[in-house]
């Protein structure tokens, strides 16, 4: 479905059918891509006996063109692709296999081939990673450069060649910089800190209700880890850069940020 | 709303058709109770036709599936007479082996993608011409007519999907051929154990 009033309404839904299998895991993760005749690229993946991405090509209208595999067998999942130019594009890739590290795939005609996957230097401990393309024409890449778990969430910048990767900035870490968990009070006290920032002058009264719902799954037994997952980035038309992601999956986290602060970093 | 939902409807009414111990009675009850099958899926419900909830669960049937559940309620109703065993052993073996090349390359097994072909299907319509006219030279009328509802449905875009391959085949379709294959390589086998020995 669409809208042409920036989401006061929507068209009436209209399903894609993406897969032979009662149409099941066909799932979306990254940015769209548009193409220069006004047609869509989606990035999604499938996720049911096997792990793999997959780039669907849809008309303006939403129909669905083609679908090509960027992957497959079972070890890659949730691409995100940064187009360099009308035919060339990156899909970089989580890697749920044995080798931790970052998956890249090409294309060379718009999508319709994508070359084998090739493991990158940066870690990836089965995360998702979010890459957008720069003014200097390399990546920008939010990830989890980690041998094991989401403490971390780091931004940086590459080549397109992707061999030279510079950290720029860690967006957010555990008070433990080794990731080891923390005492449950001291867990409670920074999530009730980030709770009240970000939610408005209604916070106070919500706060004990927050705290009740947050994500449990992130303590045992008195101690309690931090996980920042899930990043997501686009451009906005006025040209500043929009990053989100999940912060401990009790709050969505958002940085904005423009060219000439990107510029002091690169 | 309900147009887009004709083919869970003629689906679900002649699914529901075909099951019921009707073979004996009357083709006006009969014709009576496919009527009032297909007006049960028309009944709104909480603003939906009734229809529209199984809908929600599992995706469209294939024209394939159409057609052969009309020829099973075409037969039971006494108006089609059941195929020879060679023809319906025809249509389980290619359904079950477009099923056999489709499936487990679309669910991950190796690069290729066939299902991606349905998308701009026009080698597999090339293919599946040739093999249609195969067929009607072998007297196969009824693998003919489903092949050529499917291309013709695919063409005129009667269902949800955008991909040839949801017009030929279901998991439904292919597991019925896949079973209905094992059984009767079972049964022949069977019975080629039991033959007596020749002296």
């Amino acid at each position: 479905m669409y809208s042409d009033d920036m989401g006061h309404s929507w068209s009436t839904p209209r399903q894609l059918v993406t897969s032979p299998f009662l149409n099941i895991s066909t799932l979306v993760r990254g940015a769209p891509v548009l193409h220069a005749d006004g047609s869509i690229g989606l990035p999604v993946y499938h996720e049911f006996l096997g792990k793999f991405g997959e780039y669907l090509h849809l008309d303006a209208d939403g129909r669905v063109l083609a679908k090509s595999r960027i992957s497959d067998g079972r070890f890659s999942l949730q691409p995100t692709v940064v187009p360099l130019d009308q035919q060339r594009a990156i899909a970089l890739m989580r890697h749920t296999g044995e080798d931790r590290r970052v998956l890249a795939s090409r294309t060379e005609d718009a999508g319709r081939t994508w070359s084998r996957p090739e493991v990158l230097e940066p870690n990836n401990p089965d995360s998702s990673l979010a890459a957008i393309a720069t003014p200097r024409h390399g990546l920008l890449v939010a990830l989890n450069d980690l041998k094991e778990g989401r403490f971390r969430l780091s931004l940086y910048g590459t080549d397109p060649q992707l061999q030279q990767w510079k950290p720029l900035l860690d967006l957010d870490e555990s008070p433990d910089e080794d990731g080891r968990p923390i005492e449950e009070s001291s867990y409670r006290r920074i999530v009730a800190e980030h709770f009240l920032k970000s939610s408005g002058t209604q916070a106070p009264g919500r706060l004990e209700e927050f705290l009740s719902s947050i994500d449990h799954r992130f303590c045992s037994k008195g101690q309690c880890k931090f996980t920042y997952d899930y990043p997501y980035v686009i451009r906005g038309a006025d040209g500043r850069y929009h990053l989100v992601y999940s912060w401990n999956h009790s709050l969505i986290k958002h940085i904005s940020f423009n060219d000439a602060w990107l510029e002091t970093q690169l | 709303m309900t147009l887009e939902l004709w083919s869970s409807q003629l689906g679900l009414a002649l699914g529901i058709f075909v099951l019921l111990p009707l073979r004996n009675r009357s083709r006006s009850l009969q014709l009576a109770v496919l009527l009032a099958l297909l007006a049960l899926g028309l009944v709104p419900v909480q603003g939906l036709p009734l229809v529209a909830y199984p809908r929600a669960l599992v995706p469209e049937l294939s024209i394939v599936a159409l057609v052969a559940l009309g020829w099973v309620a075409l037969v039971r109703a006494g108006l089609a007479q059941p195929l020879p065993a060679s023809q319906r052993v025809t249509l389980y073996l290619l359904f079950g082996a477009l099923g056999l090349l489709l499936y487990p390359a679309a669910l991950g097994l190796g690069p290729l993608d066939p299902y991606g072909w349905g998308y701009g299907p026009r080698t597999m319509l090339v293919v599946l011409g040739l093999l249609a006219l195969l067929l009607l030279y072998l007297g196969h009328r009824l693998a003919v007519a489903m092949l050529a509802l499917a291309t013709l449905a695919f063409a005129l875009g009667l269902l949800a999907s955008e991909n040839y391959w949801d017009y030929l085949l279901d998991p439904l379709v292919v597991i019925y051929c896949w079973l209905a294959l094992l059984v009767a390589g079972a049964r022949r086998l069977w019975s080629a154990r039991s033959r007596p020995l020749a002296d």
